[in-house]
């Protein structure tokens, strides 16, 4: 039987150290790589396609559910979350997780916890990524709009924070972000866009824009009912009718 | 700017809903019964009176003879009660005075005059009123000099309006009385509040548990350095505890605990993490609201350091510039983005009330961006050197 394959990822060194040393003590398990945050979790897990991860829940830039969230569905490892505080650990069971690791990690659970990931990776559901992905998009979702979007360009990705969006539109299967004079391709929809960002600094103008409240420099009434939006840096956005009471609603 | 209509605010009661206006009615009242008394009165005067009998006689109504009749009675209840209505009517603007009456900006002396002088204008408007209802109307012949009137007006009235006078003080005094166990009762109430956001806001879950983890995972490898983390975890323990009854602390206590809380975290990230305190001597006895350092380091080591992979550093600065103290956190990370200054305000308001909760207005905390990177927290109160509080250490 071949070994599991296994990344680890914590931005606490220590606890990325312990449990790593878990993993090479374990027999069975075979650890391929070592992430110190998200961005470094999703380049691996893309490049090595890990059977287990081990991943923090808390980290700074990029949340443990962030980054499965951001995975491709086709290639979901088995995921155990390390969580320092309890709050997150319930959340981990609701986003489809084999099991969840609690600080101090302990031997005796830390087996456990693998006991479960070899049974769940020799009979896995077909939808596993699906639900996996899903559901951790749900649950980063809950922990507060969203900040930032990650990018993939080849196997590398990228944070494009969501305060220097300019404005969003539809380009096929993804949604293009619009910061200053380049556009990123973000794998999401729009109305995924719209219910994960604060209402307060974008709104939906259109059945395919979003544009950030504060870098609107003017809006103009149109004859069809909709308006003209002017960005600073001079794009024009066209509204529709059908949401023209969001724009109406800005200029109170 | 928001799409959602929000409520319309409820506004408080404004002053002219409250004061004085509220007390008209009754005052209304009593003047109409007064009137319809006295008139009544007047108009039911028994022939038998007033009847002037000289000077030094006595000339207010008295029960005429042996029987009684029932023009007598409405005569005594309109006439002869002017002394009263005048109470009645007078009642709630004597209530706001008292109310109004503030002993120690007045003091003693002045709010004893004030109460005398109060007294003698009304038992002065009240006997001339007497007199002019009384004799209104009667024969010259008959009408005694008001001179020779007033020390009979005087004995009536005197007695009423002292009275009155003192029962509204009594009524004053139990008010105040309440409303001052009241204020005691929330003033402790926003202290111990006070002390339960200090509290609350210092040792995170997360940062408990990743100590306690690298505790476990230094015990494995070097179990010298985690004797070193255990015994630091321990003092940060200890002096949340120790701390915990008092609101004011010398500052000397917040940068130990600053210093132990940095520390930690200089272990927890390995070679992540410098930081820098910066203190002079003198600035470390100044009074400080407990834990007000706190929140400022942690949110530098959460934006400084853990909102970067690459590390940085945390400095902590307290100096004393004459009477003012001046505090500052600063780190070298991203600086401010909108999402982190909407994200920091609800801990910097709290640390925004407890300043205003120990200095008042004189306080100023400001939060922005570091001169090449980075953020800053500054805060500015007045330099009170601590006193220990008398209690057993």
């Amino acid at each position: 039987m071949t070994a599991i394959r296994v990344i680890t990822v914590d931005d606490e060194p220590l606890t990325r150290e312990r449990v790593s040393t878990l993993v090479r003590e374990t027999e069975g398990l075979e650890l391929i790589g070592e992430g110190n945050n998200g961005i470094e979790a999703l380049d691996l897990i893309t490049r090595l396609e890990p059977d287990l991860l081990f991943i923090d829940v808390e980290m700074p830039e990029l949340s443990g559910f962030g980054v499965i969230a951001a995975l491709d569905e086709a290639r979901v490892p088995a995921v155990i979350f390390i969580t320092a505080f309890e709050q997150y650990a319930l959340k981990a069971f609701e986003v489809g997780a084999v099991d969840y690791l609690q600080k101090p990690v302990t031997r005796q659970r830390f087996a456990a916890a693998v006991g479960r990931a070899k049974e769940r990776l020799g009979r896995r559901p077909p939808d596993y990524g699906q639900t996996l992905v899903t559901s951790a998009t749900v649950a980063e979702r809950a922990r507060g709009f969203r900040t930032r979007f990650v990018v993939r360009r080849g196997n590398t990705h990228h944070i494009v924070p969501a305060d220097q969006v300019d404005w969003l539109d539809v380009a096929d299967n993804y949604l293009s972000l619009h910061v200053g004079p380049r556009t990123h391709l973000w794998r999401g929809t729009m109305k995924q866009a719209e219910d994960e960002l604060d209402p307060e600094r974008f709104v939906r103008i259109h059945r395919s824009v979003i544009v950030a409240v504060d870098r609107m420099l003017t809006v103009r009434s149109h004859d069809s009912g909709g308006h003209v939006i002017e960005l600073k840096g001079g794009v024009q956005l066209r509204s529709s009718r059908q949401y023209a009471d969001r724009v109406r609603a800005l200029l109170r | 700017m928001t799409g959602i209509a929000s409520d319309p605010l409820r506004m408080p009661p404004t002053s002219a809903e409250r004061s004085p206006l509220r007390w008209l009615r009754p005052t209304l009242v009593w003047i109409a019964v007064a009137v319809i008394a006295i008139g009544i009165g007047l108009y039911a005067t028994p022939p038998q009176f007033p009847r002037a009998r000289g000077a030094g006689q006595r000339m207010l109504p008295r029960l005429p003879g042996p029987a009684p009749n029932f023009r007598t009675l409405l005569y005594l209840f309109g006439v002869g009660s002017i002394v009263w209505y005048a109470a009645a009517v007078a009642l709630p603007l004597l209530v706001l005075g008292a109310r109004r009456i503030d002993i120690d900006r007045y003091g003693r002396a002045r709010t004893i005059g004030l109460v005398v002088a109060a007294v003698a204008s009304l038992v002065a408007i009240t006997s001339i009123v007497d007199y002019v209802v009384v004799y209104h109307g009667s024969p010259s012949p008959l009408r005694p000099g008001f001179s020779a009137y007033a020390p009979q007006a005087l004995r009536q009235n005197v007695l009423p309006w002292v009275a009155l006078v003192g029962l509204v003080a009594a009524i004053e005094a139990r008010r105040r009385a309440v409303q001052s166990a009241l204020d005691r009762e929330r003033l402790r109430a926003k202290v111990a509040e006070q002390r339960l956001i200090a509290l609350t806001g210092q040792l995170h879950p997360h940062f408990l548990f990743n100590t306690l983890q690298g505790i476990s995972t230094l015990i494995h490898r070097d179990p010298e350095a985690a004797d070193e983390m255990l015994a630091k975890l321990s003092d940060l323990l200890r002096d949340l505890l120790r701390h915990r009854e008092h609101v004011l602390v010398a500052l000397a206590d917040e940068v130990r605990y600053a210093r132990t809380y940095l520390e930690i975290a200089q272990l927890r990230f390995a070679d992540r993490l410098q930081f820098q305190i910066d203190v002079v001597p003198e600035a470390e006895q100044a009074s400080v609201p407990l834990f007000i350092l706190q929140p400022l380091v942690e949110n530098a080591l959460a934006h400084g350091i853990g909102g970067r992979t690459s590390g940085g550093c945390v400095r902590v600065i307290a100096r004393r510039e004459r009477d003012r103290l001046h505090l500052e956190v600063a780190d070298d990370g991203a600086g401010l983005t909108t999402s982190t200054t909407l994200r920091e305000g609800i801990g910097l308001s709290n640390t925004r009330e407890r300043l205003r909760a120990s200095f008042g207005d004189d306080h100023d905390f400001w939060l922005g961006s570091g001169v090449d990177n980075g953020a800053v927290a500054r805060i500015d109160v007045p330099f009170r050197i601590h006193e220990p509080p008398a209690t057993v250490q």
